[in-house]
């Protein structure tokens, strides 16, 4: 298994702004790569430099080993690509979307129509075949794009937040679709915001501020994470977050639903003293255990200090 | 695997095939763009419906001779021109046309039989009220078309009386003289101004819609990932648009020739494809003006912006003969300019292709490129 995707020192500026920072990373071939990032890391803009549809300011990059500065029409017969937004035409209907691409991309008659069959029972569209890409609901529209852009079956593909805006049922359909062509030997560059989405990647790279934060397997990622991860259980939450977030920010305080995350380098000391603070602004706790590191803690902390608030 | 060509052919192929499906399931826009130059050209060609004929005209005749008798009626008798009033000195001439009763005054100065009787050259003034530079034009080159016949009719008298009998004298021949719009009827002479205008206006501002949409959906990025090229986009985008030009050109037609009266006088056949020619490139602009546009709207504006020196700079309204020598080359930028004098040749003059090569060049050249800079510009990188 060799190296498929490989970015070195890519740097992306958009007038005196730098969107992508020196990012450098290695994606091996097979392997679902997960980016991860905040609003605005930079994850599109380096997706679309891979993709050949957006010229670094300076960086290498290969793909499918081809240098996509120089060769971008080589490398375009290598990957599929499914952006942010959806990219299909709405006025079209889902089978001539299809047979658009199947046409651009200039699939040889005798498989065609195979592979286009292949491609709607894939996004399970068979029923809404004629129905406007537009008037379908958002993860019909994902799976139609997904389908669209694996038409000229490249070995690579880069999806860009492929399930932004969908309901927990297409997203898990979704990721089972993109496990499927892993197991064929694809190699998924995948960008999103969701962490039990992070979890099914094979590696992550954490990107902020343009910068590569974080990289390596979600385990890896876990256990490196130093301290103890205290989960508190209060009645006034969001007062809870906000005290800490004043008082202790090195902590990282984190809140998930009505649960208060902080992570204390030096448990026997720290505990004591936030159990104090609370106690002085009137704080009632209800519990408070030292619990695992899952990914979105390490996300929260890796983001910077000062805290973020979760999901 | 096909070859270069068979597959640049087949992507182009397959996005007119995309172009076609999406013009004729918009049905709204499908009523806009067929409907409206039918309208413009009903409406423009009762609004440019301003006959020049029965122009009020004072006359001064200062030689009361018969000569001058001679050359007055002839004014007056050719229907272009009705006698207003008559005056005895040319000093009066500013009253009539300042309170607009009379257009032309017509000034025939003293000893005008005995100069034309000695051979020699008589001045006969024409005053025009230039308020209606169109229309101002319009008298003033017929009245000097009256006066170059009198000119004439005096030399055949002239060489008779020398024992040289007319059909002798290859020197002139009436059917020489080239009346482009004999009736003097406006419309002839607005109609086929209006198909250009109209079709450029329909046919810019339709691709610009088209390009940009792509741009904005956010599905020009997704074509960047293929391996369709720019130029085979901007070709395929180009394309099905002749087609709706074409139906455009057959509706001013039909209304210009059968409802207004127009006559045509040269090969409906050479206007059509000369028309095609100047589709491409009012085509290829808009292509161009959509590569710079990020919104539709912004597209649209643009498109109007650049209507502007085309509507005043292309003769349309204004004969450039008439403009400053500076802004008279500043004309040759102007691509309208080129299909307004085909189409007025063709169908006032009956021109044919030789005759009109001079115009064809530099509109073709205009419309390779307007598309070759917009296939440019239409990168699949973006920098
Ligand atoms: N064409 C552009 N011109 C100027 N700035 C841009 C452009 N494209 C992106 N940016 C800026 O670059 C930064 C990174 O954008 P990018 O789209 O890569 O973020 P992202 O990680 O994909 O965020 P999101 O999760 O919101 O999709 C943002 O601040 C964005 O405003
Ligand atoms: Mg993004």
């Amino acid at each position: 298994m060799g190296i498929t995707i490989e970015a070195r020192n890519l740097v992306r500026r958009f007038g005196v702004f730098t969107a992508v920072d020196g990012v450098s990373f290695a994606v091996q071939e097979g392997e679902i790569f997960g980016f991860l990032g905040p609003n605005g890391a930079g994850k599109s803009t380096t997706i679309k430099m891979l993709c050949g549809i957006l010229a670094p300011t300076s960086g290498e990059l290969w793909v499918g080993g081809v240098d996509v500065r120089t060769y971008p029409e080589e490398a375009k017969h290598r990957i599929g690509y499914m952006s942010q937004k959806f990219s299909l035409y709405e006025d079209l209907t889902v089978w001539e979307n299809i047979e658009f691409y199947a046409g651009i991309y200039r699939l040889p008659k005798e498989s065609k129509g195979g592979w286009m069959e292949k491609m709607l029972a894939l996004s399970g569209l068979e029923e809404e075949k004629h129905r406007l890409a537009g008037d379908l609901p958002g993860g019909y529209k994902q799976r139609l794009a997904l389908g669209c852009a694996l038409l000229h079956d490249p070995p690579i593909i880069f999806l860009d937040e492929p399930t932004a805006g969908v309901d927990p049922i297409s997203r898990r359909n979704f990721w089972e679709l993109i496990a499927q062509m892993a197991g064929k030997g694809k190699t998924i560059f995948v960008t999103t915001h969701y962490m039990d989405e992070a979890e099914h990647c094979d590696r992550l790279a954490l990107i902020n501020n343009g910068k590569i934060v974080a990289a390596g397997t979600p385990t890896q990622l876990k256990e490196r994470q130093t301290g103890v991860l205290l989960e508190v259980a209060t009645l006034q939450p969001i007062r809870a977050f906000a005290l800490v977030r004043r008082e202790l920010p090195e902590t990282n305080p984190a809140l998930f639903g009505s649960l208060l995350h902080v992570s204390l380098s030096d448990r026997a000391a720290m505990e004591e003293r936030l159990l104090e603070l609370f106690k002085n602004e009137n704080i009632t706790v209800d519990s408070m255990s030292a619990i695992s590191f899952s990914l979105e803690d390490v996300f929260c902390q890796v983001m910077g200090p000062g805290g973020t608030v979760g999901v | 695997m096909e070859s270069f060509w068979a597959e640049a052919a087949g992507r182009v192929g397959q996005v007119v095939k995309k172009e076609v499906i999406q013009i004729l399931r918009d049905r709204k826009f499908l009523v806009l763009v067929l409907v409206t130059p039918v309208l413009q050209t009903i409406i423009f060609g009762y609004v440019a419906n301003v006959d020049v004929t029965d122009i009020p005209t004072v006359v001064c005749d200062q030689d009361r001779s018969r000569a001058s008798r001679e050359l007055a009626d002839r004014f007056l008798q050719s229907g272009f021109f009705s006698r207003a009033g008559t005056i005895d000195d040319p000093r009066e001439a500013d009253g009539w046309l300042d309170g607009g009763k009379a257009k032309v005054v017509l000034v025939i100065p003293f000893g005008y039989s005995k100069e034309v009787a000695g051979k020699k050259t008589s001045e006969v003034q024409v005053l025009v009220d230039a308020t209606n530079s169109n229309v101002a034009g319009i008298a003033a080159s017929y009245a000097s078309a009256i006066v170059a016949e009198t000119n004439v009719d005096m030399l055949l008298t002239r060489l008779q009386r020398i024992g040289i009998r007319a059909q002798e004298t290859v020197l002139v021949e009436p059917e020489t003289r080239v009346w482009y719009n004999p009736e003097l009827k406006s419309v002839n002479f607005m109609v086929p101004g209006m198909l250009c205008v109209i079709l450029l206006t329909s046919t810019m501002n339709l691709t610009g819609i088209s390009m940009v949409r792509e741009k904005e959906r956010g599905t020009a990025e997704q074509l960047a990932v293929t391996p369709v090229r720019s130029w085979e986009v901007v070709l395929a985008k180009v394309l099905p648009f002749i087609g709706i030009g074409f139906i455009n050109i057959v509706f001013i037609l039909f209304l210009g020739i059968f409802w207004f009266g127009v006559p045509l006088a040269g090969s409906l056949g050479l206007l059509f494809a000369l028309s095609g020619i100047f589709i491409f490139t009012s085509l290829g602009l808009g292509v161009l003006i959509s590569t710079v546009a990020a919104t539709q709207q912004q597209a649209m504006m643009m498109a109007q912006f650049f209507m502007v020196p085309n509507m005043l700079l292309s003769g349309f309204m204004f004969p450039i003969a008439n403009m400053p020598a500076a802004v008279q080359y500043v004309t040759y930028l102007v691509p309208l300019r080129y299909y307004v004098e085909i189409v007025r040749r063709i169908f006032m003059k009956g021109a044919g292709l030789p005759e009109l090569w001079n115009q064809l060049v530099p509109l073709a050249v205009f419309g390779i490129v307007a598309v070759g800079v917009a296939s440019l510009r239409f990168r699949k990188v973006q920098k």
